[in-house]
């Protein structure tokens, strides 16, 4: 966990770097996308399982980011706002595809299939075998739940961001946010507990 | 730039408007984040080399942004959806944008004020114009004739009684009844309407005392004409009477 001071400059750089886009230094720009590229595209990966489709992802977002940047009301980190925009776009793409889950016979890393296999589990291709299904149901049964909690457990998760700066990034009181939590994981686990219709 | 990216606790929840309720609860929910954090764990994650440059590419083909971008999204894809999402945009940049551009929030406030403006218009037009096909407009001609005198309070009284004449006006029938009352002495009550004829509404107004069961009901039939304000509506008797005094 970063401390609040590290946090602050960086908040402090980010809006610099915003206000310097929006002054007109379109390369400015480069500056956010190097800082958030690494945590926009793991989030993306995280629910599609595939690497190059959530870089697609990750590039769409950065553009609308890049698009509606005078939009952007600078509560909380611009990484939060960014995440949700790429959170939102990333659980849209898993929704309309077809879950398909792609395996390697060789148990080596896929990234052209849908849901790549991590390299082979103690050289066990059925223990990652049951890994990917496991993790393709976990990724369906969050693109099931309904909105706010499928964004909210997304964020948490997926982008990894605090509960206060997802406050901050959808407007919400914290303890809303909590409850959203709680409620979210609570469906998905029961969720699981029937298991998730593919 | 994640402020948090430890394992989930269960102390995040504390403080949640709906608490946590029981260790079974709270369990359920852990159990749920294990597994969300074992799929995190296993992902893909790095992006290419290359993925910056990517970016910034697609972003070479984008217009710049400007405190106006709520408008070029508009411009872009003229949807209901979009418009919504700029007004929305420009008024969160206008009211809660601290720290922008004082030119940027200006412009999106002039924005979301065009955007009142023309939806009270276009809404007032609208209401206007559904008011007008539904008659509205119509039913109250009648009294824009009024309103002239309705200016001067003082003539405002001199109304009424151009409203109750109508109803008065059937005494003009009431002078008949001396003819009504020939036939209480001819003896015939039933000969006695059928000479008056038409008029025969005309004794129920007055000379009911001997014709009772055709008088009666005449009497109730003389408030009609009271009851709608109109002579139009009973031209026999107000009609003349009504507009006599009217």
């Amino acid at each position: 966990m970063a401390s609040r001071d590290m946090t602050g400059a960086a908040e402090a750089d980010e809006r610099a770097m915003v206000r310097a886009v929006l002054d007109g230094d379109r390369n400015a720009f480069r500056g956010l996308v190097e800082l958030e590229a690494a945590s926009v595209v793991r989030s993306c990966s995280r629910i599609l399982g595939d690497l190059h489709e959530a870089e697609d992802v990750a590039q769409e977002a950065f553009v609308i980011a890049f698009r509606s940047l005078a939009t952007w009301r600078g509560e909380g980190p611009f990484g939060a706002w960014l995440a949700r925009i790429a959170v939102r776009l990333a659980v849209r793409r898993a929704a309309a595809r077809r879950a398909v889950t792609w395996l390697d016979p060789g148990g080596g890393t896929r990234e052209d299939g849908a849901a790549g296999l991590p390299a082979a589990v103690g050289g066990d291709p059925v223990a990652a075998t049951l890994r990917a299904e496991r993790d393709t149901t976990v990724r369906s049964a969050v693109a099931r739940l309904d909105e706010p909690y499928r964004e909210v457990v997304a964020l948490r998760f997926f982008a990894e961001r605090s509960l206060q700066e997802i406050a901050d990034a959808t407007g919400r009181p914290l303890g809303t946010v909590k409850t959203h939590l709680h409620r979210g994981l609570a469906r998905l686990r029961a969720a699981l507990d029937e298991g998730v219709p593919r | 730039m994640t402020a948090d990216r430890g394992r989930f606790r269960s102390d995040e929840l504390s403080g949640a408007d709906e608490p946590v309720v029981g260790d079974a609860d709270m369990a359920r929910a852990l159990s749920a984040a294990r597994a969300l954090e074992g799929l995190t764990e296993r992902s893909p994650s790095d992006p290419g080399a290359d993925f910056v440059d990517r970016v910034m590419a697609a972003v070479e083909r984008e217009p710049a942004p400007s405190a106006t971008a709520a408008l070029a999204v508009v411009r872009g894809r003229p949807r209901l959806g979009t418009f919504a999402a700029s007004v929305r945009a420009a008024w969160a940049l206008a009211f809660a944008g601290v720290g922008r551009p004082i030119g940027a929030r200006a412009a999106a406030l002039g924005y979301v004020l065009v955007v009142a403006v023309l939806g009270a218009s276009l809404t007032g037009a609208a209401v206007y114009g559904a008011a007008g096909a539904l008659g509205l407009f119509d039913d109250r001609s009648p009294v824009p004739s009024e309103p002239a005198p309705t200016v001067d309070p003082s003539v405002g009284p001199t109304l009424e009684p151009s409203v109750m004449p109508t109803p008065s006006g059937s005494p003009g029938p009431t002078v008949e009844p001396s003819a009504t009352t020939e036939p209480d002495k001819t003896g015939a009550p039933s000969a006695s309407p059928g000479a008056s004829g038409a008029p025969s509404a005309s004794p129920g107004a007055s000379g009911a005392p001997t014709s009772d069961p055709s008088g009666t009901p005449e009497t109730s039939a003389s408030p009609d004409p009271s009851d709608s304000p109109e002579p139009s509506d009973t031209p026999d008797p107000s009609g003349s009477g009504g507009s006599g005094p009217g």
